[in-house]
């Protein structure tokens, strides 16, 4: 690095987010590959590195001999200013190269919020933001994947491929298309070609036409493209690659431990979690192939923690047989256990108190909704008795304080159920002192944590409108003023920040212009309290004249077409229709394991759709 | 159960790297070479390990070092080995060996400070700054307390010399838990009298107690 960088870096906060020296990150000779791949998280180094998704993608694109994956964050806005004031372009970390160099430049998408910095990190790099202007190979192919892929009309014209589901083989496959391609100079033709690799999307290969009334009245692929694109899934998640080494940050990052991964998707069918959806079906790890993974990331990183990743994590079969046999070398090399994601009403104590993490920190519960009624609305099944055995297990065992997860703004929602929430908290804390065995001379404190809820693509509540800014503040203060014990403590994530992301995460083509404006007018880090601000945003939907509220707060009819709806998740638009009915009804669905409910997944025909019934994969 | 010490070299990117940065860095080195070590007892074990003498941010240094508790004999020579085979570029295990001084007697540190394309004129200046009598700064301490010390007085040797279009400063300042000086408050208040500052390196070469090296 030249002196007169590392004189700027120690200007500014945690250089160390810009330096790259890893163990672990992969140092190539770029005249010894053929295909050179950034890897960009469009948010902070601390944020990035604590991402799974990279992990594995890092490290499967470097084991090929021919390509070269190489790391980039986005600068924080001190680094930023410093950047451009001394013609610092973006640059990987692991060769120092700008990014306009490559051949790839990759994004992951996990939350809208981060789209206005996608653009940034383009425009740092020297590359040009619209996928038009980027004529030939002369500059990087921009591909995405992620979550906010599956439905990426609010960056469609920004982004050359979009890649739809897992991408451990079919992005292998784009690139070595892409070597095929290459000399040839045209884009174009690789693009189309690309279009034909299932999971593979190419925005600019659909033509969108619009009603009268802005709605949109046709989706039409061009060019040979599918009419209907699919994601892509790795079936057999044992024989799926999966690193054996894992970049270890030098400086503090957010989730500084291994995740090990134990199953994909999850079978509950909460109707609000577009993850629950899109993941479809749920595929799991034998427990074998997770204790080995586990041990070698272990062993080669050095780490002292290992969190196993899931989306429900109690829902894992073999769970039991997991904890033993990790338990054998977990104890005495000293590495600590950690289970997130573990379902209140599944919840294994002699199983959990093996692990010591969940001793040594809080106890969180996520029961979304404070009224039986409103959480069968939700799906989410989960009784006031799972709720109360769970609390008073924690509180036997000796914790004092418990966090709970509630959203506001839920279809059918109703002042009762507000005042539930309220009503639940208060029934915690009376558990707690009504309990003999609590601790002596210590109080509880229970936490609740409130968000606004978004409603997304791919889930049943994708047709619900989100409620007004004035009705989510007007509830927020009926909640607080239920809270009459100091022993309960509420905490309101921020309404305006959940506005913007209800309009980008059903927004269709038409906001590539608001955002692109939005990124114009200094916006960046929208997913960071300090730094959003939803007053330039709405400044940029008046200049173009596009109402917001369209996208955020408008009811859909179940005939619309939806900007996502030539892409297929997995499941059935029709099973989200159901299921949306239902849920006006209080009508619960069984998870899949108790029943399958027919969502259109078993297409894919692995994972749960084929476990034979009974639970346990044979 | 052995005390020994760790001697390392902290050079080139990893000057950015924290103190608690290093701590878990070694931490997981130690795992990854299967250094048996002794991990302390209680509510969260971790490895024992004590910093000899804190390093500011920006600095790099040749005679950094920590130590450890072995539970098992090792050959220490081997042992430094292991260590560099895990540990990231920029840092290097020196050498390895039981502990002599205690932290607490370091007095003094010496600094190799290199200033990049810095001609004859730039040379002739430091050292005529070094030879003021006083180099009054404001220094805070503790609690927000501030003093003012005389920077000249505190200067306990130098050298300056001229090589391959660079200017070296060599210093000997008071280092320790009793007094300490760091070097960047004197190339602070050299900067102040000076209308441009080429891009420099700090480098800690040797700590001291006494005359003698820190062992």
């Amino acid at each position: 690095m030249d002196k007169k960088l590392e004189k700027l870096l120690l200007s500014v906060q945690k250089p160390g987010r810009y330096t790259g020296g890893e163990c672990g990150s992969i140092i190539k000779n770029k005249d010894d590959v053929d295909v050179r791949f950034a890897f960009c998280f469009p948010d902070t180094y601390e944020v990035g590195m604590s991402h799974l998704g990279m992990k594995i993608l890092y490290s499967l694109f470097n084991s090929r001999e021919d390509i070269w994956c190489e790391r980039v964050f986005a600068p924080w806005v001190d680094f930023e200013q410093v950047m451009r004031e001394n013609n610092i372009p973006l640059y990987a970390l692991e060769s120092g190269d700008s990014l306009d160099k490559f051949d790839f430049v990759g994004f992951t998408l996990q939350y809208e919020m981060s789209y206005t910095n996608l653009l940034n990190m383009l425009e740092l790099g020297g590359i040009p933001l619209r996928s038009a202007d980027r004529k030939g190979f002369q500059y990087p192919i921009v591909v995405a994947g992620g979550p906010c892929a599956f439905n990426p009309e609010p960056i469609a014209d920004f982004v050359d491929i979009f890649f739809l589901g897992e991408g451990e083989e079919v992005d292998l496959e784009v690139i070595d298309l892409y070597k095929k391609y290459h000399d040839s100079g045209d884009k174009d033709a690789f693009l189309r070609a690309a279009a034909q690799i299932e999971g593979v999307y190419v925005p600019s290969l659909y033509n969108i036409s619009y009603n009268d009334d802005n709605t949109i009245k046709s989706v039409v692929a061009d060019c040979g493209a599918p009419q209907i694109v699919k994601k892509r899934i790795m079936k057999d998640m044992d024989k799926s690659f999966y690193p054996d080494n894992q970049v270890v940050p030098l400086i503090e990052i957010i989730h500084d431990r291994v995740a090990q991964e134990i199953f994909r998707g999850c079978i509950r069918g909460c109707r609000f979690c577009q993850a629950g959806y899109i993941y479809r079906p749920v595929r799991e790890k034998s427990y074998e192939t997770v204790n080995r993974q586990a041990k070698d990331l272990c062993a080669n990183t050095g780490y002292d923690e290992v969190s196993l990743a899931s989306l429900s994590t109690s829902d894992y079969t073999q769970l039991e047989s997991l904890l033993t046999e990790m338990l054998k070398w977990t104890e005495k090399d000293m590495v600590n256990l950690s289970l997130p994601s573990l379902r209140i009403d599944n919840f294994p104590k002699e199983l959990v108190e093996k692990t010591e993490s969940v001793r040594k920190s809080g106890l969180t519960f996520a029961p979304e909704a404070g009224t039986q009624r409103l959480r069968d609305v939700i799906n989410k099944n989960i009784t006031e008795e799972n709720i109360m055995s769970g609390c008073r297990m924690a509180f036997e065992q000796g914790h004092t304080s418990v966090k709970l997860y509630f959203m506001i703004g839920l279809p059918t929602e109703t002042d009762e159920d507000i005042k539930g929430i309220a009503d639940l908290a208060q029934k915690v804390v009376d558990l707690y002192y009504s309990l003999p065995t609590k601790p002596k001379g210590k109080s509880v404190s229970v936490s609740i944590g409130v968000s606004t809820f978004v409603p997304k693509p791919f889930t049943p509540f994708q047709f619900a409108p989100q409620i007004d800014r004035e009705e989510i503040v007007r509830r927020q203060r009926l909640l607080k003023s239920h809270i009459t014990t100091k022993k309960v403590s509420v905490s309101f994530h921020d309404s305006s920040t959940s506005f913007a992301e209800a309009i980008l995460a059903r927004g269709d083509r038409r906001l590539c212009n608001v955002v692109e404006l939005a990124f114009k007018k200094g916006c960046k880090f929208d997913g960071w309290d300090d730094q959003f601000s939803l007053e330039t945003w709405l400044e940029a939907f008046r200049e173009l004249n596009i109402d917001p509220a369209f996208y955020a707060n408008r009811e859909r009819e179940y005939d619309e077409i939806l900007p996502w709806d030539h892409i297929f998740c997995g499941v059935d638009k029709g099973f989200f229709v159901k299921q949306d009915m239902l849920a006006k009804q209080a009508e619960t669905t069984p998870n899949c394991r108790e029943k399958c409910a027919n969502c259109g997944a078993a297409a894919y025909k692995c994972g749960v759709c084929v476990e034979k019934k009974g639970g346990a994969k044979q | 159960m052995n005390e020994i010490r760790v001697f390392y070299k902290k050079t080139g990117n990893m000057k950015f790297i924290s103190h608690l940065d290093m701590n878990r860095l070694m931490t997981r080195a130690i795992k990854k070479a299967g250094v048996p070590v002794w991990y302390t007892e209680g509510f969260n074990p971790h490895p024992y390990m004590t910093f000899s003498m804190p390093l500011s941010l920006g600095h790099e240094s040749y005679c950094e070092s920590f130590d450890i508790r072995l539970v098992e004999e090792c050959d220490l020579n081997s042992l430094v080995a292991r260590f560099n085979e895990v540990l990231p570029n920029g840092i290097e295990i020196t050498r390895i060996a039981p502990a002599v001084n205690k932290p607490t007697d370091i007095t003094k540190a010496v600094y190799k400070i290199v200033f990049y394309d810095a001609d004859e004129k730039f040379c002739t200046k430091l050292a005529a700054f070094l030879g003021r009598e006083n180099i009054i700064v404001e220094k805070t301490g503790k609690k927000g307390k501030i003093t003012q010390i005389n920077l000249a007085e505190k200067i306990l040797a130098k050298d300056i010399a001229e090589a391959d279009g660079n200017c070296t400063l060599s210093v000997a300042l008071p280092s320790g838990t009793t007094e300490n000086i760091n070097p960047a408050l004197l190339i602070a208040a050299f900067s102040d009298t000076m209308l441009e500052m080429p891009c420099y390196d700090i480098i800690r070469e040797q700590l001291f107690c006494g005359e003698e090296e820190y062992k």
